[in-house]
């Protein structure tokens, strides 16, 4: 896991969807409250700034280190849904969010603290429920996401439509 | 950014609009490689056409992230609140339809409920989502911590 805190090369992420994919764990497969492997992650400006732009979000508190220095955060912070990265960023390619067929139906976070350029978050993830209901079959999954100074910055759950 | 405002300042009823979005293929194309989720239900068309999901869902062809339209729900609380007027802290979401590509959407919000605490002052916020054949894609509760 050590290689991991270094800082994270969105260019060494393997983008291939389909490696591993038969490790992936069906419906059936999933075992409520169990703690699913993940490793630590440590973000960078550019990583969070990609992002942004991918979400058209131009808000100078990611982008203009002045202004954010001025601002009571003083620094730059990244955009409160930059968790979605880290659901990806800190698992293995065998995690049960890639499962090929998996829709996602809903998601709640509480946002304790901005998560700041330079930050190690480390993930803790696992499938808390499973439902069957009108036909489907469904996973709760909760997340909490802590930085290296060990605060909660994120946490919630989430709700996916999944093959069995 | 938005005019600065203290709790007292805001009424229930209270309506703004957030962020409206073009979403393009390219977008969600972009999103996938800048969020790290890149299941092809967002980027390849054949495994859309050949691939029925739970329950014999189909889709008409590649969708955009729930968590895209969720990080657009949350930008209109952040273009609200930030820098000074608060915090955005909770969002729950339930996605209602699919985004495609060249949707474009509109987020709307609009504050259902005022709450002081011991430690916070709380606007509660109903968020929704239509896109531009006026189908709700997303509905939302957020809550919004005011600074003073």
């Amino acid at each position: 896991m050590a290689e991991h805190t270094e800082e994270f090369n969105p260019g060494a992420f393997d983008y291939d969807f389909w490696k591993d994919a038969e490790k992936r764990a069906g419906w059936d497969d999933l075992e409520p409250g169990e703690v699913v492997e993940s490793h630590p992650v440590k973000i960078t400006a550019q990583i969070i700034q990609r992002y942004a732009r991918s979400i058209g979000d131009l808000n100078p508190l990611y982008f203009d280190e002045d202004y954010a220095k001025a601002s009571r955060f003083g620094g730059l912070i990244s955009p409160p849904s930059i968790h979605a990265l880290f659901l990806f960023a800190c698992t293995k390619h065998d995690h049960f969010m890639r499962t090929p067929g998996t829709v996602n139906m809903g998601q709640n976070w509480w946002i304790h603290h901005p998560v700041r350029p330079g930050d190690t978050i480390t993930l803790t993830a696992r499938c808390l429920d499973k439902v069957i209901r009108k036909g489907n079959t469904f996973a709760i999954h909760d997340n909490v996401f802590r930085n290296q100074h060990d605060q909660v910055v994120c946490s919630g759950r989430g709700w996916t439509m999944r093959p069995y | 950014m938005t005019q600065s405002f203290s709790y007292d300042d805001i009424a229930i009823g209270y309506r703004f609009d957030g962020p409206e979005i073009e979403v393009t293929r390219e977008m969600i194309k972009e999103f996938a490689m800048a969020s790290f989720d890149n299941n092809p239900l967002h980027w390849d068309d054949d495994y859309i056409a050949e691939t029925t999901f739970a329950n014999g869902k189909k889709f008409d062809t590649i969708i955009g992230h729930g968590l895209m339209t969720y990080s657009f729900m949350i930008r209109a609380m952040t273009d609200w609140l930030w820098p000074d007027n608060g915090n955005h802290r909770r969002m729950e979401t339930r996605f209602r339809s699919p985004i495609y590509p060249g949707d474009t959407v509109q987020v709307r919000v609009e504050v259902v409920d005022k709450r002081e605490t011991r430690k916070g002052k709380w606007l509660v916020c109903s968020v929704v989502v239509e896109n531009n054949r006026n189908q709700v894609v997303a509905t939302g509760d957020a809550l919004a911590e005011i600074l003073r």
